[in-house]
């Protein structure tokens, strides 16, 4: 039996040619990457979620989501006889909501994904904003925290999945990821109060996580599969 | 392993001819040259993979991705499986940043693998095609005398294939690159990406040797002489005002396996290169004028004390305290501008991998072996190699212009000799 895309002569048995992943019969519709000896490209990228333990994922973390914000809600009625303080958190739930319906059920990339969350957890604060104070701090405050928050959040994911070894070093990237926020909070609330740009607090953080950040990265480099510093630097 | 169960921290220097590679390699400049087997039947996949398996544990110094360190480039353990792919694209192709700088391919009858300089020349590679072709023809019940085969694939692989010959045979004396002109490159315009083309051409070896003899040269020298000679043809045909501003030396590099005079078991890179050539400012040379020029140059820069004193001249520049000092990406500017200056100086390459013999019932499983060069860079345009294999020498061209006119010249010179040329599809 040949593979008639390749022409190299297959066992009997096998219904795929092992090298170009070509289906010995038409019908057959087996995913190449299910195959033995799949390609470089498979064992490259990691596994993905299928649908339903996405569907499953989803359902679990907006139940969550729901009895955080039913509580929240029942709490501040409970103690103030009225809504004050939990539409906040409850706002953050339906923000975190938004995103994750987007990463479970829409097709599209993870770009497009980030900003279709971004575009409609910028309705929502508006909606919020709206009905409790008059379109005030949403527009000037609100949805610039929510895209500094989106790039940020975007170049951890990135800085995740680009990292070749998963580990102490991923704590790091949040933490820089942290502060890095902190130091645009800050930015933001101060021009938005004050109308210039003054960091206090935000350097603090940043200042004490720099350091911690180091020593994660230095340890998942320098002790990594126990590997000397001698490479990178020989002469 | 150490108790955290931890692999050691294995690593490894790139040699010196690999050094020079990273600096200068890109999606068409790849540095990738493929030595193939095309085989009497077609190839029965399983035997085949289960060959290459066997191989996974036996070539550790090609399981390695290059990294940049702060001064060198060095190499590093990946833990990858050998690739194998089908054999359905264009020849030579650059690698992934995340792939082994190395591939099998498999097409019909036709096995290839394709190295990247950086790990190996084409010794090594051609090894390495053996130990895999024999692995393969054993498992289809071929009998394979056990002396046939240099690396076996259930040892494990010694120390000195791992080293850096140059290094070893390096003695240092003081040997300044001497000041080499211009040459004459070749005229044609460069075609549009991707651009590297293969022009594969078949030869009876009884009638080219026949025709060596008849001038009592080599094989190689030989076919250096007809490049020569075919190139003189292309500098004839140019106007005045390009051969006033065009370079008057022609010069084809033809690279040296060291290992047959500095003995090593290395499977990395271990060849340097003479460059005989002409003088085309003392005016037009007849073919016999050329042969003469390129056997006594050959003679003379193949002299094992002058190869030695290349090799000081070389390894000496990457021992240097100052320049071993400059940061990576300064070196990186310095060796590609050292590239450039290196091409200006030949006009051609022949590399030729020798005649390949191996066993009267292997050999009766064997149509051909073929070999086609890394792709030449803008400058030098087209290059070419050559391997020999019963009776039959497949010559090789591999080519970025919109021209074939130097091909055309090199096979209808041998053609006038009555020398029969078959040209190939290399699909």
């Amino acid at each position: 039996m040949r593979c008639n895309n390749c022409g190299v002569e297959l066992e009997d048995d096998m219904q795929i040619c092992p090298l170009c992943k070509t289906p010995v019969s038409d019908a057959l519709t087996v995913p190449a990457s299910s195959m033995p000896g799949a390609d470089i490209h498979s064992l490259l990228t990691p596994e993905r979620m299928t649908h339903p333990q996405k569907k499953f994922t989803w359902e679990i973390v907006s139940l969550i989501l729901l009895c955080s914000a039913i509580t929240t809600l029942l709490v501040n009625f409970i103690i103030n006889k009225s809504i004050t303080w939990s539409e906040y958190p409850v706002e953050i739930c339906c923000i975190i909501f938004c995103y994750i319906s987007l990463f479970a059920f829409s097709d599209q990339s993870r770009f497009v994904k980030m900003m279709l969350g971004l575009i409609l957890s910028s309705f929502c604060i508006v909606i919020l904003d709206a009905i409790t104070t008059g379109i005030q701090w949403s527009i000037v405050f609100g949805i610039p925290l929510l895209v500094i928050s989106n790039v940020v959040t975007g170049g951890l994911i990135f800085a995740y999945r680009k990292a070749r070894y998963k580990g102490i070093n991923l704590i790091a990237y949040t933490f820089l990821g942290a502060a890095l926020l902190c130091l645009f909070i800050e930015g933001l609330l101060s021009v938005y109060q004050h109308h210039v740009l003054r960091f206090n607090w935000s350097i603090i953080v940043a200042a004490c996580v720099l350091p911690v950040v180091i020593v994660l990265l230095f340890v998942h480099f320098r002790l990594k599969r126990g590997r000397s510093l001698e490479k990178t630097f020989h002469v | 392993m150490d108790e955290l169960g931890n692999k050691p921290d294995f690593w490894m220097r790139l040699d010196n001819a690999a050094k020079i590679y990273p600096a200068v390699k890109d999606r068409e400049l790849t540095a990738v040259f493929r030595v193939s087997v095309e085989l009497k039947t077609p190839i029965q996949i399983k035997p085949f993979l289960d060959a290459v398996h066997d191989l996974e544990e036996r070539f550790p110094y090609y399981k390695v991705k290059l990294k940049a360190g702060f001064f060198w480039y060095y190499l590093e353990p990946h833990d990858l499986p050998i690739a194998v792919e089908p054999d359905k694209e264009t020849p030579c192709r650059s690698f992934e940043r995340e792939e082994l700088m190395f591939r099998v391919l498999a097409r019909e009858r036709t096995i290839s693998v394709e190295f990247s300089h950086i790990l190996t020349d084409g010794t090594g590679a051609l090894e390495f095609l053996k130990t895999l072709l024999l692995g393969y023809l054993g498992k289809r019940g071929v009998i394979v005398p056990a002396g046939l085969l240099s690396l076996k694939p259930d040892e494990p692989p010694s120390k000195e294939e791992y080293e850096d010959a140059y290094n070893r045979y390096f003695k240092k004396i003081d040997a300044p690159p001497p000041k080499i002109t211009r040459a004459f490159h070749v005229p044609f315009r460069l075609k549009p990406t991707p651009r590297f083309e293969v022009l594969t051409a078949i030869i009876p070896i009884a009638d080219v040797i026949q025709q060596a003899k008849l001038h009592k040269v080599s094989l190689t020298e030989y076919l250096t002489a007809v490049y020569l000679y075919a190139l003189q043809g292309l500098y004839d045909q140019l106007s005045k005002l390009r051969k006033g501003t065009s370079g008057k030396m022609l010069r084809i590099e033809i690279p040296v396996n060291l290992r047959r005079i500095f003995p090593t078991r290395t499977m990395r890179n271990f060849s340097l290169y003479v460059m005989p050539g002409i003088d085309l400012r003392l005016g037009h040379y007849s073919f016999e004028e050329i042969i003469k020029i390129v056997y006594h140059q050959m003679q003379l820069e193949t002299d094992p004390k002058l190869i030695g004193k290349m090799i000081s001249r070389n390894v000496s520049g990457e021992k240097n305290p100052f320049i071993r000092r400059v940061p990576l990406l300064l070196k990186s500017l310095i060796l590609s501008r050292l590239y450039t200056q290196g091409t200006g100086q030949y006009s051609g390459v022949v590399t030729n991998l020798g005649r390949i013999d191996l066993d009267t019932e292997v050999n009766s499983h064997i149509q051909r072996f073929s070999f086609i060069p890394p792709p030449p860079n803008k400058i030098l345009k087209i290059n070419c190699g050559a391997v020999g294999f019963d009776g039959k020498l497949v010559v090789t061209f591999g080519n970025i212009t919109q021209s074939k006119e130097l091909e055309r010249q090199f096979f209808t010179f041998l053609t006038s000799q009555g020398i029969p040329v078959k040209i190939i599809n290399h699909s």
